[in-house]
Formats: structure tokens, C-alpha cells, sequence
């Protein structure tokens, strides 16, 4: 009961001492949120050194950039931009989003696999997804989780439209095949 | 997009878009190292470079000011002059005529000494720079001269003027009916720096039957729920002791000489502001807050007397200060001595701290330019409607003495 009227500093006050470099604050803030944004971050690549090095850069530039926060939607949903964002830019850097599977390799579309993917649990969908090629996984993220229009991830990975929803779909097939393999 | 695709979309969104993953404790330590290395100078750290550069920047210019000064007691001797003038003066003995002529007489000396001195034209000038030093007009309806003229710190050339004037004094005074009248003449330094440091002054202490906390980690009420079985049983009344300490203060002083008795005075006053506030019970807490101010005030001075160069000295005047910085730090306690949990936050007031005073005290000079003073003031601090409470909150009318050095130039 102590802990929990000791730690009753709601998310406004941790955002206010964020912005004012309280060390307590900001560690309040991670404790609260780390757990979910490594989610966020495993997504995106596929070993989990390289998810913790983005962990730590979204981190510091969430704490760095805090006073952009306009408080103009939910806190986590502005998180996980920064978390997105730290990722893309690792992705960038690293020059491995151009990775492409060629057309030999995309499987055909199959059936649907509803009743398959209600059976697996999350840490199998993500080993799944950690194995898409980069391109295909990045765009995977921003459209099917991320929630992202392909429009709007073109613009974020200065690609095409058409090659989002192109990179997308391949991405889905190869989803199927892997689930294909576990039937 | 057809059903089964939003199906695929939808199961894979529902369980990977919140999906949590285990960190490593070495992620926060990696994070909040960079943190410290990328950390912006916080807005009272900026203050503090300011405050610094203004200090440096009085102490420069006190130092440039002191050495180009021009000594009120240089003689603007004309060397070529001098010269001119040693060179026709007479030989000593002539001295020795003007002390053995006309002894009988009630006469000035240098009445005396211009009888024969006419043709003396380091007499004449004698003369006039006895007028100019002692403001005595020495002429032959003059019954006063100066005399125990201190010597002056002449220049080198000036050498044998200060044996004239010294030899005119002494003659007068040999006369026996000369008033003599004792002159000692000091120049009066047009610009003083002072360091003074005091802190005096009483704090208060309270005792608030009620929990008054000053934590961001734990509400009042908060407290309250937590110790009220325990208080109740034991028929407890919630307190916090408030304590609010001593003010402790180090200031630099320049002050403007208008004339003998006036003078002006500004400079830079750093304040530390300290308070606590503690509460008992099975659950308790203990505050501690640290303000720091930077004032400048404003004063005038008026030199009520002086004896023996011990001067009293009276001033009145005005000071803003504005709080610069601050800590609070809140501990929280569960049944022992060791805190559950320790916050630091940062503080600070935004308003400014306004406050008038007037102040006595005493002033004497231990060497050639510095004095050592004490004094007692008594201020009051307006209430300037802030929500952080400090002594002058509860106590505005303060009492303070202070002790410093000062230097005068």
C-alpha cells in the first residue's frame, strides 16, 4: 500500500518532472513503459542487442525531447512514434531496409489461417516476424500494427506507395508460408 | 481489403502491439549516463555562470579603477619651475636673520619672512602653498597659521617646499602669539568596495497541528490515511514541526562618496534561505528545501560623527532579490530510520523578494585602504505572493547584524 501511495504520481506529474530533468521522474517513466517499448523495438529487428541499443536511444531521445510532447493525444501513443522512429533510423543507418526477396521466393496466397493465429501466442507471431527480411518486416509493423497508411509509410521510408503496399504483401505471404510450415 | 485480411491484420495487431518483452538492468544505467553527458545546463546553472561573471566583472573593475587612480595628493609640480627657483634661492643663513629680526614684535612669521623675503621668490611660493594646503589666508592680517601640518607626501622635487612650509610653521609658533590651530587633513577616498557576511538573524520555528507536508511524493491526506489507525488509537493529533533557519548572507558593496557626509551604495548580496519541515507517526516524513537568492540593494549613507578615525555611519535603502535556485528534498519513512524513499526536486520562485532596511554601524580603518566595519539593520520583507513559504514569510521584519572589510581608494 506504501509503494502504491508512494508511486501514486500520476502520468502528468512524471511528464512535468521529465521535463524537468528529475532523474526520479525519469525513471518512473521507464519502469512504466519499458517493458512495452522493447516489445516495440524486438519487433523491428530480429536479435535482442541490437533491440536493446534502440530501446536505449528511444529513450534518451524521448527524456532529450520531452518538451515537444504538445499533450495533443495519449503520452504512449507519442512514445511510441519516438520508438518507431529511433527504430526506422537505426534501419536506415544500417542501410538494410533496402533488403528484397525476390519474386521466386514469395510464396503464393493461401487460405486463411484464422484459426491458426488464434492458437499462437505472441512471442511465436513475433518470431515470425523477426524472420521477414528487413524491408518487408518495417513495412509490416507500420501498416498492420503500427496502424500507418501506406501513403503515409511511403513518405517515412521514402518509398512509393505502390512499393509499401507491394512490400506489404509479400511480407503477409511469407507470414503465411512460415505459418504454413507450423500446420 | 477483404475479411480475411482484416482478420490477419487484426489477430496479429491484438497480440504483438502490446506486446511487453523483459529489459536488462544495465539498459536504465546506460540510458541515464547519457543522459548526464547530453543534460542541458539547467535554467539556475545558467544563473550561476551570470552571477559568477558579474562578480567577475566588479572585482576587474575595481582592480582597473585602482590602478588608474590619480592621488588627490600629487603636487603638479613644474620641475623646470623648481629649478628656477632652488637655484635663486639664498643661502640658509638668511633664515637665522629672520628669526633674530623684530623678535619683540607680535608679528606673523611670514610677515617676518617677507620683510626679508621679497627677494626670495621660494618664500613667495612658500606662501602660496601654505594658503592653498590650509585654507588659511596668510597675509598680514592673519593671526592663525596652520600648524602640526602633517607631512605630505610630497614628491621628490617638492622636498624643500615641505622644509619651507614646515620652517614658516615652526616660526610662527616660536612667535608664542600666534593661535595656533591644529589641522589634520585627511583626502576623503571617493570610491569604497566592500565584502561583508552576516546571518544573525533568528529563524522560527512552528509547530502546525495538522500535516503541512512539503513532498511531491507523498499528499497530505496521503499521510494522513497511513497514520490515522495508529493515530487514533493512540489519540494522536497530526503535526509538522516547520523550522526555518537562520538566513545566512555574503554580499559585495561599492560605494560612492557624494561628499564628506553623503554617500551611495550598490553592489551584489547572496542569500541562503534553508527550511525543514518534519512530521512524526508510523509513517513520517522530513523536508528539507534550500533557496538561493542574488540581491541587489540600494542605499544611502550619511557619517552621523567621527573620532580618532572611528566613524558611525548611518544608511537606508531597498534591495530586490530574485531566487536563482533551489532544492527540496523529501524523505519518506516507514518505522525506521531508513527512508523508503528519497526524492530531490528542484525549486524556485519565481516572484521577486522586495524588501526595505536601514542599518547603523561603525567603521575604522586598519590600514591605508582598508577598513573593517560592523552594524546592526533591521529590514522587512514584503510579501510578494508566492506559494513557496520562507522565513520571511512568517517573520518579515528581520534583524541582522553584519561584520566586513572594506576598501577605499
Amino acid at each position: 500500500m506504501c509503494s502504491n501511495v508512494i508511486r501514486r504520481m500520476n502520468e502528468q506529474q512524471l511528464i512535468d518532472g521529465c521535463k524537468r530533468n528529475d532523474r526520479l521522474a525519469q525513471k518512473e517513466l521507464y519502469d512504466k513503459y519499458s517493458r512495452k517499448m522493447m516489445g516495440v523495438c524486438m519487433r523491428y529487428v530480429n536479435d535482442r542487442e541490437t533491440a536493446r541499443d534502440i530501446l536505449q536511444e528511444g529513450f534518451v531521445k524521448l527524456f532529450t525531447n520531452v518538451d515537444s510532447y504538445l499533450q495533443e493525444g495519449p503520452f504512449e501513443a507519442w512514445m511510441r512514434k519516438v520508438f518507431v522512429n529511433s527504430a526506422l533510423e537505426y534501419l536506415r543507418k544500417m542501410d538494410i531496409l533496402k533488403e528484397a526477396v525476390s519474386l521466386d521466393q514469395a510464396p503464393e496466397a493461401s487460405s486463411s489461417f484464422h484459426s491458426v493465429l488464434t492458437e499462437l501466442s505472441a512471442q511465436e507471431l513475433l518470431t515470425m516476424v523477426q524472420e521477414l527480411p528487413a524491408g518487408f518486416r518495417t513495412v509490416f509493423n507500420l501498416f498492420a500494427i503500427e496502424g500507418y497508411s501506406h501513403k503515409e509509410i511511403g513518405e517515412m521510408l521514402g518509398i512509393t506507395e505502390s512499393t509499401s503496399r507491394s512490400q506489404y504483401t509479400r511480407a503477409r505471404q511469407l507470414l503465411q508460408k512460415r505459418i504454413g510450415k507450423i500446420l | 481489403m477483404n475479411k480475411d485480411t482484416d482478420s490477419f491484420e487484426h489477430l496479429f495487431r491484438t497480440k504483438l502491439k502490446n506486446l511487453e518483452a523483459d529489459t536488462s538492468p544495465e539498459d536504465w544505467e546506460a540510458i541515464a549516463t547519457r543522459l548526464t553527458k547530453t543534460k542541458r545546463l539547467a535554467m539556475w546553472q545558467r544563473w550561476r555562470y551570470a552571477v559568477a561573471v558579474i562578480l567577475i566583472l566588479l572585482i576587474a573593475g575595481g582592480g582597473w579603477y585602482w590602478s588608474n587612480r590619480v592621488s588627490e595628493l600629487d603636487f603638479n609640480v613644474d620641475k623646470s619651475h623648481w629649478e628656477d627657483t632652488l637655484n635663486a634661492q639664498p643661502n640658509i643663513d638668511t633664515r637665522e636673520h629672520i628669526f633674530t629680526d623684530d623678535a619683540d614684535e607680535p608679528t606673523t612669521s611670514l610677515e617676518t619672512l617677507s620683510k626679508h623675503g621679497n627677494s626670495i621668490p621660494s618664500i613667495k611660493v612658500a606662501s602660496k602653498q601654505i594658503e592653498e594646503k590650509t585654507n588659511l589666508s596668510v597675509n598680514e592680517d592673519s593671526r592663525e597659521l596652520a600648524t602640526n601640518i602633517e607631512p605630505l607626501p610630497l614628491p621628490v622635487a617638492d622636498s624643500h617646499m615641505g622644509l619651507l612650509i614646515a620652517d614658516a610653521a615652526v616660526a610662527a609658533v616660536g612667535f608664542g602669539n600666534i593661535k595656533a590651530k591644529k589641522v589634520v587633513r585627511t583626502a576623503q577616498k571617493k570610491w569604497t568596495f566592500g565584502t561583508g557576511i552576516g546571518g544573525l538573524n533568528g529563524g522560527t520555528t512552528n509547530l502546525a497541528q495538522t500535516y503541512l507536508l512539503r513532498s511531491s511524493s507523498i499528499e497530505d491526506r496521503d499521510l494522513m490515511m497511513l497514520n490515522a489507525p495508529a493515530n487514533f488509537n493512540a489519540g494522536i493529533t497530526p503535526q509538522t514541526k516547520i523550522d526555518h533557519k537562520i538566513p545566512l548572507s555574503f554580499g559585495l558593496s561599492i560605494n560612492r562618496n557624494i561628499n564628506e557626509r553623503w554617500a551611495i551604495s550598490t553592489g551584489l548580496v547572496y542569500t541562503l534561505l534553508r527550511s525543514e519541515w518534519e512530521t512524526e507517526g508510523e509513517y513520517s516524513t522530513k523536508t528539507k528545501r534550500y533557496l538561493h537568492f542574488a540581491g541587489v540593494p540600494l542605499a544611502i549613507t550619511y557619517k552621523i560623527a567621527e573620532w580618532n578615525k572611528l566613524s558611525w555611519y548611518a544608511s537606508a535603502g531597498g534591495m530586490g532579490e530574485f531566487n536563482f535556485a533551489g532544492q527540496e528534498k523529501a524523505s519518506f519513512y516507514a518505522g525506521d530510520d531508513k527512508p523508503l524513499q528519497t526524492r530531490n526536486t528542484p525549486v524556485c520562485m519565481k516572484e521577486l523578494q522586495w524588501s526595505l532596511n536601514a542599518r547603523t554601524g561603525l567603521n575604522y580603518p586598519l590600514m591605508k585602504y582598508v577598513g573593517v566595519f560592523a552594524e546592526m539593520g533591521l529590514s522587512y520583507h514584503f510579501d510578494n505572493g508566492s506559494k513557496i513559504e520562507t522565513v520571511y514569510s512568517r517573520k518579515p521584519w528581520n534583524f541582522s547584524p553584519q561584520i566586513g572589510l572594506r576598501l577605499g581608494f
